[in-house]
């Protein structure tokens, strides 16, 4: 993370069997993430048995039967596992979960459309493309084309239990003038059918691996940034 | 405004004998729309006796509702980068600091305890009411980002949920120390 940044978010995703009905902001304005000004600026865009996705407080909820997710545009990163031990370790202890996902995104600047694309090429190098590859490396101006979505999987041992997967992509967001680059860090975790022990095995292992997975996933970013600096355009 | 304009002012506005007439011939809901009619209008005319012919516009509402007044969220910055952290716990509370034993996190810090002075300003007022001896914190320093520009910055998170912290479990060695001084 650097001056470039443009944008971050850290979210926490649970997987398990959730009830999304007993999720608004009124409830999450009840416990001590939130005070009560929180609850009349928050934003509700749909609540049903099935599913919840609204905002309050600088947090992103989105709680579906199977998924949970809370997301933090804006330091402090640790907010998200905050909310997350509030709502688990301390309100629903009894849910049951079976993994986890810790995520960082990022978007960040880079000096020029030009410094993009040759980052771009060089995360993907247009040669073994063949004649579609030369074809590619021909076209200019608004034709420019490339690399559009690389991931990179790093598998966990034992195998099952999770992998660290980094998407790297053009950022799409406008004000950076095909100049930014989005960079989002998945760290999944599973319990390996552990599920029916409750919140508390994936709480514990939250709290001692947040810092170090948000960590990590900031070095890379910081790591690809570095490296698209360092490139000749 | 003249004088006989505020009779006729005065006149306009519905007695206590005119409200129990019209309570009974339409109705006390009836009655009390004409009532509220009768006043709206009174006050228009008082309006517009108050004001000036030019400065005067119809098309203008004679009313000043109090507007309603409700909490907007705080204009976010942009982007707040965060070069540095830690995480601590509240040891001492003064009126305009307060001291706190504090780790670093991110990279290889964090093996070492520190002693900082923390300004109680770099706390956001909503957070002010959690400052106790014992709080856990994360302090982050670095770069706000908005359409102004890049401006440093502090921020100072006191954590929620129950939070346990390395640091706040070790014993305070000084503190146990004093016991035994004697």
């Amino acid at each position: 993370m650097s001056e470039a940044t443009e944008r971050l978010t850290a979210s926490i995703v649970l997987v398990g069997k959730f009830n999304p009905a007993i999720f608004s902001p009124a409830w999450i304005a009840r416990t001590e993430l939130v005070d009560d000004r929180a609850l009349e600026a928050a934003k509700v865009s749909v609540i049903h048995p099935e599913i919840a996705v609204f905002e309050i407080g600088g947090y992103s909820f989105d709680i579906r039967t199977e998924r949970f997710s809370v997301e933090v545009a804006s330091e402090p990163l640790v907010r998200a596992l905050d909310a997350t031990l509030v709502i688990f370790d301390k309100l629903l202890p009894h849910t049951p979960i079976s993994a986890y996902g810790i995520n960082y995104v990022e978007h960040f600047r880079l000096d020029s459309a030009d410094r993009r694309l040759a980052f771009g090429r060089a995360l993907a190098p247009l040669e073994p493309w063949g004649a579609w590859g030369k074809e590619i490396g021909e076209l200019k101006g608004d034709l420019t084309s490339g690399v559009v979505d690389l991931t990179m999987v790093q598998t966990y041992d034992p195998a099952g239990s999770g992998e660290r997967r980094v998407d790297v992509q053009p950022s799409a967001m406008t004000e950076l003038a095909n100049a930014g680059v989005f960079v989002s860090v998945n760290d999944h975790r599973s319990l390996l059918g552990k599920e029916s022990a409750g919140a508390k095995p994936v709480m514990e292992k939250l709290q001692s691996r947040f810092d170090d997975s948000i960590d990590i996933a900031r070095s890379i970013v910081d790591g690809l940034h570095a490296f698209a600096k360092s490139l000749t355009v | 405004m003249s004088a006989s304009a505020l009779l006729y002012e005065r006149s306009t506005l519905p007695s206590i004998t005119d409200r129990r007439r019209d309570t009974a011939r339409v109705g006390p809901d009836k009655a009390a729309q004409e009532a509220i009619n009768r006043q709206i209008e009174a006050e228009r005319y008082v309006a517009r006796s108050l004001l000036s012919t030019e400065a005067y516009r119809p098309e203008e509402n004679a009313f000043f509702p109090v507007p309603e007044f409700r909490p907007l969220p705080a204009k976010a910055e942009q982007v707040f980068a965060a070069a540095k952290e830690w995480e601590g716990f509240v040891q001492e509370v003064g009126n305009s600091h307060f001291t706190a034993e504090l780790k670093e996190l991110r990279g290889k810090g964090g093996e070492v305890a520190d002693t900082a002075e923390i300004p109680i300003g770099d706390i956001p007022t909503a957070d002010r009411k959690l400052l106790r001896e014992g709080a856990v914190f994360r302090y982050l320093v670095g770069y706000a980002k908005s359409n102004k520009g890049v401006t440093r910055k502090r921020h100072v998170y006191f954590r929620r949920g129950k939070v346990t912290q390395d640091v706040a479990e070790q014993p305070n060695w000084l503190a146990l120390a004093a016991l035994f001084r004697d």
